[in-house]
């Protein structure tokens, strides 16, 4: 018993190391205020390390930890019925994208991301998933595996909603939705 | 803006995600939140039901007859069917969400289902077991007092609006229920919808 919790313990601690800031971009895809995205992030840690209990590696890890947090999100929408208008970025954030660029890029970036979330968020769950995945650069074959589709179906799905965001973004349709429902 | 793969990526990767790395401890207690928060919604739910038992046993003192009994064991009985009732379909549904092996897809169509069946169901559970008390107070009162209904004590018109207002409760619950039910429905034929591609 003793030797499972060590097991688990370590292997929250190696996921969590990993995968902290992919959870935590998650996380805007699922929830736009800023506390709640705090909890949510919560949750899905709690969700993480108890999973590694009963984890039997079946699947990859990195499989297992998006499964996971991405059945959390979705659990999370599931119960809050929609999504909370407040806005995504706020002024700290600035600092933080403008020391990855500088701090002119930094207010357009914002902006950009500040669309693009609107857009995800606009999606249903396992588009929403898709395509957060396939930002965060895994492959058709990965997406599938971890949505539940095969990897041509995950394929084509992330073409269509890559030329939606595209679309969307061109005619700047996020200004006119903002406030609309997922 | 240049919506090309690499942009959306780049784009992306500098969203500033906060670095959460929980310990041992903060997980426990974490996990013992959750505990406590379930056990209070629970000691909620008691609460509520001794609070019923409560106004049934003032009821009484004002009456003492064989009809108010019955009335007030019907009711009793109604509400320990349906607490049991939803504990047993708490219980089998407790499973972490998300604690599984589950693709998204198989997730949430089985959450949707769940909570489709259980909203759809819900007269069953939650109706159901309070109807034998609510038509025997109707009947008995019916019986007993429908040639004097006009004459209204304070004390019948606090009675009966509380009864209607026990009645209003249902019907808008259930009927809050129903829609729920049809919003599942229209989620698992979207996810459906998405399987199809």
């Amino acid at each position: 018993m003793a030797e499972k919790t060590t097991s688990q313990d370590a292997q929250y601690d190696i996921a969590a190391v990993e995968f902290s800031d992919a959870i935590g971009r998650l996380a805007y895809a699922y929830e736009r205020d800023p506390e709640k995205r705090k909890d949510l992030v919560q949750d899905i840690h709690l969700e993480l390390w108890r999973s590694f209990k009963i984890f039997d590696g079946r699947s990859s890890v990195r499989t297992w930890i998006y499964r996971i947090a991405h059945n959390t999100g979705a659990s999370h929408i599931l119960k809050n019925k929609r999504i909370s208008q407040n806005s995504d970025l706020n002024i700290d954030d600035i600092g933080e994208i403008a020391d990855q660029t500088n701090y002119v890029d930094a207010f357009e970036r914002i902006d950009q991301l500040e669309q693009l979330m609107v857009l995800i968020q606009r999606l249903g769950p396992v588009d929403r998933q898709v395509i957060t995945l396939y930002l965060e650069d895994l492959d058709a074959t990965a997406i599938g595996e971890i949505a539940g589709i095969s990897p041509s179906a995950a394929a084509t799905k992330i073409h269509r909603i890559k030329y939606k965001l595209a679309e969307l973004f061109q005619k700047g349709e996020t200004h006119v939705h903002k406030h609309s429902k997922p | 803006m240049s919506t090309n793969t690499q942009s959306l990526k780049s784009l992306w990767q500098t969203l500033p995600a906060e670095k959460n790395v929980f310990s041992h401890e903060q997980m426990q207690q974490l996990a013992h939140q959750f505990q406590v928060k379930h056990k209070r919604r629970t000691l909620t739910e008691y609460l509520g039901f001794a609070a019923l038992v409560g106004i049934i046993a003032y009821y009484l003192t004002q009456r003492s007859d064989w009809q108010a009994l019955a009335a007030s064991g019907l009711a009793i009985i109604g509400g320990i069917i349906m607490l049991w009732n939803y504990h047993r379909i708490a219980k089998a549904n407790a499973l972490p969400s998300s604690n599984s092996s589950e693709t998204t897809l198989e997730y949430m169509r089985r959450e949707l289902t769940r909570q489709r069946d259980a909203a759809a169901l819900a007269w069953k559970w939650y109706l159901l077991p309070f109807v034998p008390f609510l038509i025997f107070v109707l009947a008995f009162r019916w019986s007993e007092e429908g040639a004097t209904l006009t004459e209204l004590t304070d004390f019948r018109v606090i009675l009966l609006s509380f009864f209607a207002f026990i009645v209003a409760s249902l019907i808008a619950t259930m009927f809050w229920y129903f829609l729920n039910a049809a919003r599942y429905q229209r989620q698992l034929d979207a996810l459906d919808k998405f399987t199809r591609l």
